[in-house]
Protein backbone atom coordinates (compact mmCIF):
# COMPACT_ATOMS: atom_id res chain seq x y z
CA UNK A 1 0.00 0.00 0.00
CA UNK A 2 1.47 3.42 -1.23
CA UNK A 3 1.73 5.92 2.08
CA UNK A 4 1.46 9.45 1.00
CA UNK A 5 1.49 13.03 2.75
CA UNK A 6 -0.85 15.60 1.67
CA UNK A 7 0.94 18.99 1.63
CA UNK A 8 -1.68 21.31 0.84
CA UNK A 9 -3.00 24.85 2.39
CA UNK A 10 -6.91 24.21 1.55
CA UNK A 11 -8.42 22.09 3.69
CA UNK A 12 -11.47 21.09 0.56
CA UNK A 13 -8.59 20.50 -1.62
CA UNK A 14 -6.54 18.10 1.28
CA UNK A 15 -10.48 16.24 1.73
CA UNK A 16 -10.78 15.72 -2.34
CA UNK A 17 -7.06 14.40 -2.63
CA UNK A 18 -7.63 11.95 0.42
CA UNK A 19 -10.38 10.72 -0.61
CA UNK A 20 -9.54 10.16 -4.27
CA UNK A 21 -6.21 8.53 -3.05
CA UNK A 22 -7.54 6.05 -0.75
CA UNK A 23 -10.58 4.95 -3.11
CA UNK A 24 -7.37 3.97 -4.82
CA UNK A 25 -6.19 1.92 -2.13
CA UNK A 26 -3.49 4.01 -1.03
CA UNK A 27 -3.11 5.02 2.55
CA UNK A 28 -2.82 8.44 3.30
CA UNK A 29 -0.15 8.83 6.26
CA UNK A 30 -1.45 12.79 6.78
CA UNK A 31 -2.28 16.21 5.72
CA UNK A 32 -0.94 19.62 6.71
CA UNK A 33 -1.98 22.24 5.75
CA UNK A 34 1.81 24.71 5.43
CA UNK A 35 5.12 23.71 4.48
CA UNK A 36 6.51 23.88 7.99
CA UNK A 37 3.93 21.30 9.03
CA UNK A 38 4.35 19.31 6.12
CA UNK A 39 8.18 19.09 6.57
CA UNK A 40 7.98 18.01 10.26
CA UNK A 41 5.01 15.24 9.08
CA UNK A 42 7.20 13.76 6.49
CA UNK A 43 10.22 13.62 8.79
CA UNK A 44 8.16 11.76 11.47
CA UNK A 45 5.71 9.59 8.83
CA UNK A 46 7.98 8.38 6.21
CA UNK A 47 5.82 8.68 3.38
CA UNK A 48 6.50 7.09 0.05
CA UNK A 49 5.31 10.07 -1.96
CA UNK A 50 4.89 13.72 -0.53
CA UNK A 51 2.19 15.78 -3.06
CA UNK A 52 3.24 19.24 -2.41
CA UNK A 53 1.43 22.13 -3.19
CA UNK A 54 3.54 25.47 -4.38
CA UNK A 55 1.60 28.24 -3.45
CA UNK A 56 0.69 27.94 0.19
CA UNK A 57 2.43 29.16 3.32
CA UNK A 58 6.00 28.29 4.04
CA UNK A 59 5.65 26.24 0.92
CA UNK A 60 7.07 26.78 -2.90
CA UNK A 61 10.24 25.88 -4.64
CA UNK A 62 12.61 26.79 -2.29
CA UNK A 63 11.01 24.76 0.46
CA UNK A 64 11.18 21.45 -1.30
CA UNK A 65 15.21 21.41 -0.31
CA UNK A 66 14.27 21.08 3.38
CA UNK A 67 11.47 18.62 2.01
CA UNK A 68 14.04 16.40 0.86
CA UNK A 69 16.24 16.68 3.72
CA UNK A 70 13.60 15.67 6.44
CA UNK A 71 12.49 12.72 4.04
CA UNK A 72 15.33 11.33 1.99
CA UNK A 73 13.81 8.74 1.31
CA UNK A 74 10.25 10.71 -0.14
CA UNK A 75 9.02 10.94 -3.64
CA UNK A 76 8.08 14.64 -4.03
CA UNK A 77 5.31 15.12 -6.35
CA UNK A 78 3.93 19.17 -6.91
CA UNK A 79 0.71 19.59 -7.40
CA UNK A 80 0.19 23.11 -8.25
CA UNK A 81 -3.17 25.20 -9.27
CA UNK A 82 -0.85 27.44 -11.07
CA UNK A 83 -1.18 27.72 -14.87
CA UNK A 84 2.50 28.38 -15.85
CA UNK A 85 4.48 25.73 -18.71
CA UNK A 86 7.59 27.22 -17.09
CA UNK A 87 6.68 25.95 -13.73
CA UNK A 88 7.19 22.36 -14.24
CA UNK A 89 11.09 23.14 -14.98
CA UNK A 90 11.59 24.78 -12.27
CA UNK A 91 10.05 22.64 -10.07
CA UNK A 92 12.28 19.11 -11.34
CA UNK A 93 15.64 22.12 -10.65
CA UNK A 94 14.38 22.64 -6.72
CA UNK A 95 14.19 18.52 -6.83
CA UNK A 96 11.03 17.61 -6.99
CA UNK A 97 10.64 14.27 -8.59
CA UNK A 98 6.97 14.94 -10.30
CA UNK A 99 4.56 17.87 -11.73
CA UNK A 100 1.32 17.65 -11.92
CA UNK A 101 -1.43 20.39 -12.22
CA UNK A 102 -4.79 20.54 -10.19
CA UNK A 103 -6.63 20.72 -13.40
CA UNK A 104 -5.62 16.92 -13.88
CA UNK A 105 -8.22 14.03 -14.02
CA UNK A 106 -8.43 11.91 -11.10
CA UNK A 107 -7.31 8.86 -12.99
CA UNK A 108 -3.92 10.79 -13.70
CA UNK A 109 -3.50 11.79 -10.26
CA UNK A 110 -3.58 8.57 -9.51
CA UNK A 111 -1.36 7.23 -11.95
CA UNK A 112 1.50 9.58 -11.32
CA UNK A 113 1.43 8.74 -7.50
CA UNK A 114 1.73 5.17 -8.61
CA UNK A 115 4.42 6.20 -11.18
CA UNK A 116 6.26 8.07 -8.49
CA UNK A 117 6.12 5.48 -5.71
CA UNK A 118 8.29 3.02 -8.49
CA UNK A 119 10.39 5.71 -8.66
CA UNK A 120 9.68 7.00 -12.04
CA UNK A 121 10.17 10.99 -12.58
CA UNK A 122 6.51 12.57 -13.88
CA UNK A 123 7.03 15.59 -15.65
CA UNK A 124 4.99 17.20 -18.50
CA UNK A 125 6.52 17.48 -21.77
CA UNK A 126 8.09 21.21 -20.95
CA UNK A 127 9.46 23.61 -23.63
CA UNK A 128 13.33 23.82 -24.00
CA UNK A 129 14.08 27.59 -24.05
CA UNK A 130 17.22 28.81 -25.84
CA UNK A 131 19.01 31.31 -23.84
CA UNK A 132 17.76 34.32 -25.53
CA UNK A 133 14.45 33.46 -25.74
CA UNK A 134 14.74 32.98 -21.48
CA UNK A 135 16.06 36.78 -21.81
CA UNK A 136 13.66 37.75 -24.10
CA UNK A 137 10.46 36.53 -21.73
CA UNK A 138 12.04 38.06 -18.94
CA UNK A 139 11.84 41.35 -20.44
CA UNK A 140 8.21 40.72 -21.86
CA UNK A 141 7.27 40.05 -18.33
CA UNK A 142 9.02 43.29 -17.01
CA UNK A 143 6.46 45.29 -19.44
CA UNK A 144 9.01 46.26 -22.34
CA UNK A 145 7.66 46.62 -25.81
CA UNK A 146 9.38 45.25 -28.63
CA UNK A 147 11.09 47.99 -29.42
CA UNK A 148 12.46 48.45 -26.18
CA UNK A 149 13.60 44.91 -25.83
CA UNK A 150 15.21 44.65 -29.30
CA UNK A 151 17.66 47.99 -27.81
CA UNK A 152 18.51 46.12 -24.34
CA UNK A 153 19.16 42.74 -26.22
CA UNK A 154 21.36 44.76 -28.82
CA UNK A 155 19.60 42.88 -31.77
CA UNK A 156 16.60 44.12 -34.39
CA UNK A 157 12.78 44.71 -33.94
CA UNK A 158 12.99 41.73 -36.96
CA UNK A 159 14.72 38.89 -34.56
CA UNK A 160 12.49 39.66 -31.86
CA UNK A 161 9.84 38.74 -33.43
CA UNK A 162 10.94 35.75 -35.08
CA UNK A 163 11.97 35.17 -31.27
CA UNK A 164 8.54 36.04 -29.76
CA UNK A 165 6.75 33.50 -32.96
CA UNK A 166 9.07 30.28 -31.52
CA UNK A 167 8.20 31.49 -27.77
CA UNK A 168 4.23 31.44 -29.08
CA UNK A 169 4.97 28.04 -30.68
CA UNK A 170 6.68 26.56 -27.63
CA UNK A 171 4.69 28.25 -24.93
CA UNK A 172 1.17 26.98 -26.66
CA UNK A 173 0.19 31.04 -26.97
CA UNK A 174 -2.62 31.82 -30.05
CA UNK A 175 -1.41 35.52 -30.19
CA UNK A 176 1.27 37.53 -28.69
CA UNK A 177 -1.41 39.34 -26.49
CA UNK A 178 -1.21 36.14 -24.82
CA UNK A 179 2.40 36.03 -24.69
CA UNK A 180 2.65 38.63 -22.97
CA UNK A 181 -0.14 38.16 -20.61
CA UNK A 182 1.50 34.87 -20.23
CA UNK A 183 5.07 36.99 -19.05
CA UNK A 184 3.03 39.69 -17.36
CA UNK A 185 1.55 36.89 -14.97
CA UNK A 186 5.05 35.66 -14.06
CA UNK A 187 5.71 39.08 -13.12
CA UNK A 188 6.49 38.81 -8.86
CA UNK A 189 6.07 42.33 -7.60
CA UNK A 190 9.67 42.64 -4.73
CA UNK A 191 11.78 40.59 -6.74
CA UNK A 192 14.54 41.48 -8.61
CA UNK B 1 -30.98 19.74 0.16
CA UNK B 2 -29.57 19.35 -3.76
CA UNK B 3 -26.41 20.96 -4.72
CA UNK B 4 -24.57 21.26 -7.95
CA UNK B 5 -20.50 21.73 -7.45
CA UNK B 6 -18.70 24.03 -10.57
CA UNK B 7 -15.08 24.25 -10.25
CA UNK B 8 -12.48 23.42 -13.11
CA UNK B 9 -10.33 21.53 -11.03
CA UNK B 10 -11.45 17.58 -10.06
CA UNK B 11 -9.52 17.65 -7.21
CA UNK B 12 -11.52 20.49 -5.57
CA UNK B 13 -15.09 19.06 -6.39
CA UNK B 14 -14.30 15.83 -4.72
CA UNK B 15 -13.21 17.65 -2.07
CA UNK B 16 -16.92 19.40 -2.04
CA UNK B 17 -18.67 16.56 -2.65
CA UNK B 18 -17.22 14.82 0.35
CA UNK B 19 -17.88 17.28 2.78
CA UNK B 20 -21.16 18.57 1.50
CA UNK B 21 -22.18 14.69 1.45
CA UNK B 22 -21.43 13.90 4.71
CA UNK B 23 -23.36 17.06 6.03
CA UNK B 24 -26.14 15.58 4.14
CA UNK B 25 -26.46 17.57 1.10
CA UNK B 26 -27.41 15.69 -2.17
CA UNK B 27 -24.41 16.59 -4.54
CA UNK B 28 -26.45 16.31 -7.77
CA UNK B 29 -24.43 17.28 -10.99
CA UNK B 30 -20.64 18.39 -11.51
CA UNK B 31 -19.54 20.59 -13.60
CA UNK B 32 -16.11 22.29 -15.33
CA UNK B 33 -17.48 25.33 -16.01
CA UNK B 34 -18.99 27.62 -18.75
CA UNK B 35 -22.00 27.33 -20.41
CA UNK B 36 -22.51 23.21 -20.13
CA UNK B 37 -22.94 24.65 -16.09
CA UNK B 38 -25.65 26.71 -16.62
CA UNK B 39 -27.41 23.90 -18.66
CA UNK B 40 -26.89 21.13 -15.61
CA UNK B 41 -28.32 23.99 -13.53
CA UNK B 42 -31.06 24.64 -15.75
CA UNK B 43 -31.73 21.06 -16.06
CA UNK B 44 -31.18 19.77 -12.34
CA UNK B 45 -33.09 22.69 -10.31
CA UNK B 46 -30.99 22.23 -7.16
CA UNK B 47 -31.33 24.37 -4.01
CA UNK B 48 -27.90 25.88 -4.03
CA UNK B 49 -24.91 25.63 -6.53
CA UNK B 50 -21.60 26.16 -5.64
CA UNK B 51 -19.73 27.81 -7.71
CA UNK B 52 -15.23 28.70 -8.20
CA UNK B 53 -14.68 32.29 -9.41
CA UNK B 54 -11.92 31.46 -11.27
CA UNK B 55 -13.29 29.33 -13.98
CA UNK B 56 -11.11 29.28 -17.67
CA UNK B 57 -13.63 31.56 -20.08
CA UNK B 58 -16.88 32.23 -18.57
CA UNK B 59 -16.17 33.42 -15.20
CA UNK B 60 -17.76 32.38 -11.58
CA UNK B 61 -18.82 35.73 -11.11
CA UNK B 62 -20.85 35.74 -14.66
CA UNK B 63 -21.70 32.41 -14.46
CA UNK B 64 -23.45 33.33 -10.87
CA UNK B 65 -24.84 36.69 -12.23
CA UNK B 66 -26.82 34.20 -15.26
CA UNK B 67 -27.86 32.30 -12.76
CA UNK B 68 -29.71 34.36 -10.87
CA UNK B 69 -30.99 36.25 -13.57
CA UNK B 70 -32.23 32.87 -15.41
CA UNK B 71 -33.01 31.11 -12.08
CA UNK B 72 -33.17 33.11 -8.82
CA UNK B 73 -34.75 30.14 -6.95
CA UNK B 74 -31.10 28.29 -7.52
CA UNK B 75 -28.94 30.03 -4.54
CA UNK B 76 -24.99 30.60 -5.47
CA UNK B 77 -22.38 30.23 -2.92
CA UNK B 78 -19.00 31.70 -4.72
CA UNK B 79 -15.46 30.21 -3.94
CA UNK B 80 -12.01 31.40 -4.24
CA UNK B 81 -8.37 30.84 -3.92
CA UNK B 82 -8.33 34.44 -3.23
CA UNK B 83 -9.37 37.30 -0.54
CA UNK B 84 -10.13 39.95 -3.13
CA UNK B 85 -12.55 42.28 -1.71
CA UNK B 86 -13.19 43.89 -5.59
CA UNK B 87 -14.25 40.38 -6.35
CA UNK B 88 -15.97 39.52 -2.87
CA UNK B 89 -18.30 43.13 -3.73
CA UNK B 90 -18.42 41.66 -7.22
CA UNK B 91 -19.73 38.70 -6.07
CA UNK B 92 -22.64 40.05 -3.77
CA UNK B 93 -23.63 42.59 -6.73
CA UNK B 94 -24.10 39.36 -9.22
CA UNK B 95 -26.36 37.82 -6.54
CA UNK B 96 -24.38 35.53 -4.42
CA UNK B 97 -25.50 34.56 -1.24
CA UNK B 98 -21.97 34.11 -0.05
CA UNK B 99 -18.65 34.44 -0.94
CA UNK B 100 -15.80 31.57 0.76
CA UNK B 101 -12.55 30.63 0.45
CA UNK B 102 -11.09 27.27 -0.60
CA UNK B 103 -8.80 27.43 2.54
CA UNK B 104 -12.14 28.19 4.67
CA UNK B 105 -12.01 25.44 7.88
CA UNK B 106 -14.72 22.79 6.20
CA UNK B 107 -17.04 23.60 8.89
CA UNK B 108 -17.26 26.92 7.63
CA UNK B 109 -18.00 25.84 4.12
CA UNK B 110 -20.79 23.46 4.93
CA UNK B 111 -22.54 26.04 7.14
CA UNK B 112 -22.42 28.60 4.39
CA UNK B 113 -23.46 26.35 1.89
CA UNK B 114 -26.42 24.70 3.87
CA UNK B 115 -27.68 28.56 5.17
CA UNK B 116 -27.30 29.65 1.76
CA UNK B 117 -29.67 27.29 0.21
CA UNK B 118 -32.00 27.89 3.26
CA UNK B 119 -32.09 31.28 1.28
CA UNK B 120 -29.94 33.36 3.78
CA UNK B 121 -27.89 36.01 2.05
CA UNK B 122 -24.08 36.02 4.02
CA UNK B 123 -22.86 39.11 1.12
CA UNK B 124 -23.98 42.67 1.50
CA UNK B 125 -25.46 43.39 -1.44
CA UNK B 126 -23.47 46.54 -2.08
CA UNK B 127 -19.73 47.38 -2.12
CA UNK B 128 -17.45 50.15 -2.61
CA UNK B 129 -18.08 51.86 -6.30
CA UNK B 130 -15.46 50.22 -8.60
CA UNK B 131 -13.26 52.33 -11.10
CA UNK B 132 -14.70 50.13 -13.79
CA UNK B 133 -18.35 48.36 -14.63
CA UNK B 134 -18.74 44.50 -14.65
CA UNK B 135 -18.72 43.72 -18.03
CA UNK B 136 -15.14 46.14 -18.65
CA UNK B 137 -13.97 44.72 -15.83
CA UNK B 138 -14.90 41.11 -17.52
CA UNK B 139 -13.27 42.39 -20.73
CA UNK B 140 -10.06 43.35 -18.77
CA UNK B 141 -9.72 40.10 -17.15
CA UNK B 142 -10.30 37.94 -20.40
CA UNK B 143 -8.22 40.61 -22.31
CA UNK B 144 -5.31 40.11 -19.12
CA UNK B 145 -5.82 35.97 -19.57
CA UNK B 146 -4.44 36.86 -23.09
CA UNK B 147 -7.48 36.17 -24.80
CA UNK B 148 -8.08 37.65 -28.55
CA UNK B 149 -11.03 40.28 -29.04
CA UNK B 150 -12.79 37.98 -31.01
CA UNK B 151 -12.51 35.25 -28.57
CA UNK B 152 -14.16 37.46 -25.84
CA UNK B 153 -16.83 38.26 -28.03
CA UNK B 154 -17.32 34.67 -28.05
CA UNK B 155 -17.43 34.22 -24.42
CA UNK B 156 -19.84 36.93 -23.26
CA UNK B 157 -22.30 36.86 -26.80
CA UNK B 158 -21.57 40.44 -27.39
CA UNK B 159 -20.32 41.57 -30.58
CA UNK B 160 -16.38 42.12 -31.02
CA UNK B 161 -17.40 45.90 -31.69
CA UNK B 162 -19.31 45.66 -28.41
CA UNK B 163 -16.23 44.32 -26.77
CA UNK B 164 -13.68 46.78 -28.33
CA UNK B 165 -15.57 49.63 -26.93
CA UNK B 166 -16.05 48.75 -23.48
CA UNK B 167 -11.54 48.03 -23.78
CA UNK B 168 -11.76 51.36 -25.18
CA UNK B 169 -13.22 52.28 -22.14
CA UNK B 170 -11.41 50.69 -19.57
CA UNK B 171 -8.53 52.09 -21.17
CA UNK B 172 -9.50 55.75 -20.31
CA UNK B 173 -10.78 54.90 -17.32
CA UNK B 174 -7.16 53.47 -16.37
CA UNK B 175 -5.32 56.36 -18.47
CA UNK B 176 -3.27 53.44 -20.15
CA UNK B 177 -2.75 53.24 -23.99
CA UNK B 178 -1.55 49.78 -24.86
CA UNK B 179 -2.84 46.66 -23.79
CA UNK B 180 0.26 45.48 -22.23
CA UNK B 181 -0.65 49.12 -20.02
CA UNK B 182 -4.40 47.12 -19.21
CA UNK B 183 -3.14 44.10 -18.25
CA UNK B 184 -0.97 45.62 -15.66
CA UNK B 185 -3.47 47.81 -14.42
CA UNK B 186 -5.97 44.67 -14.48
CA UNK B 187 -3.15 43.06 -12.19
CA UNK B 188 -2.83 45.55 -9.27
CA UNK B 189 -6.47 46.28 -9.71
CA UNK B 190 -6.49 42.35 -8.45
CA UNK B 191 -9.24 41.79 -11.79
CA UNK B 192 -6.71 38.67 -13.01
CA UNK B 193 -4.31 37.18 -9.62
CA UNK B 194 -1.89 34.72 -9.59
CA UNK B 195 -0.29 33.68 -6.63
CA UNK B 196 3.24 34.48 -5.93
CA UNK B 197 5.74 31.36 -5.87
CA UNK B 198 8.39 31.44 -3.42
CA UNK B 199 11.20 31.21 -5.53
CA UNK B 200 14.33 28.69 -4.75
Amino acid sequence: MIRVLIVDDHPVVREGLARLLSRAGMYVVGEAGSGEEGVGLARGLSPQVVLWDLAMPGGGLAAIKRLREAAPQARILVLTALDDPLLSREAATAGADGFLAKTCAPGELVAAVRACARGERVFPQGPELSPREEELLSLLSQGLSNREAAERLGISVKTVESHLENLKRKLGCKSTAELRARALRRMKPGLP
Amino acid sequence: MRAVIVDDHPVVREGLCSLLSRAGVEVVGQAQGGSRALRLIRDLQPDVAVVDVALPGLSGIELCRRIRRRLPQVKVVLISMFDEPAWRAEAGRAGAAAYLLKGDPPERIVDAVLRAARGEVLLPRTGGVPPLTPREQEVVRLIAEGKKLSEIARILCRSPATVRAHKASAMRKLSVHSTTGLVRAALELGLVRVPEVPRA
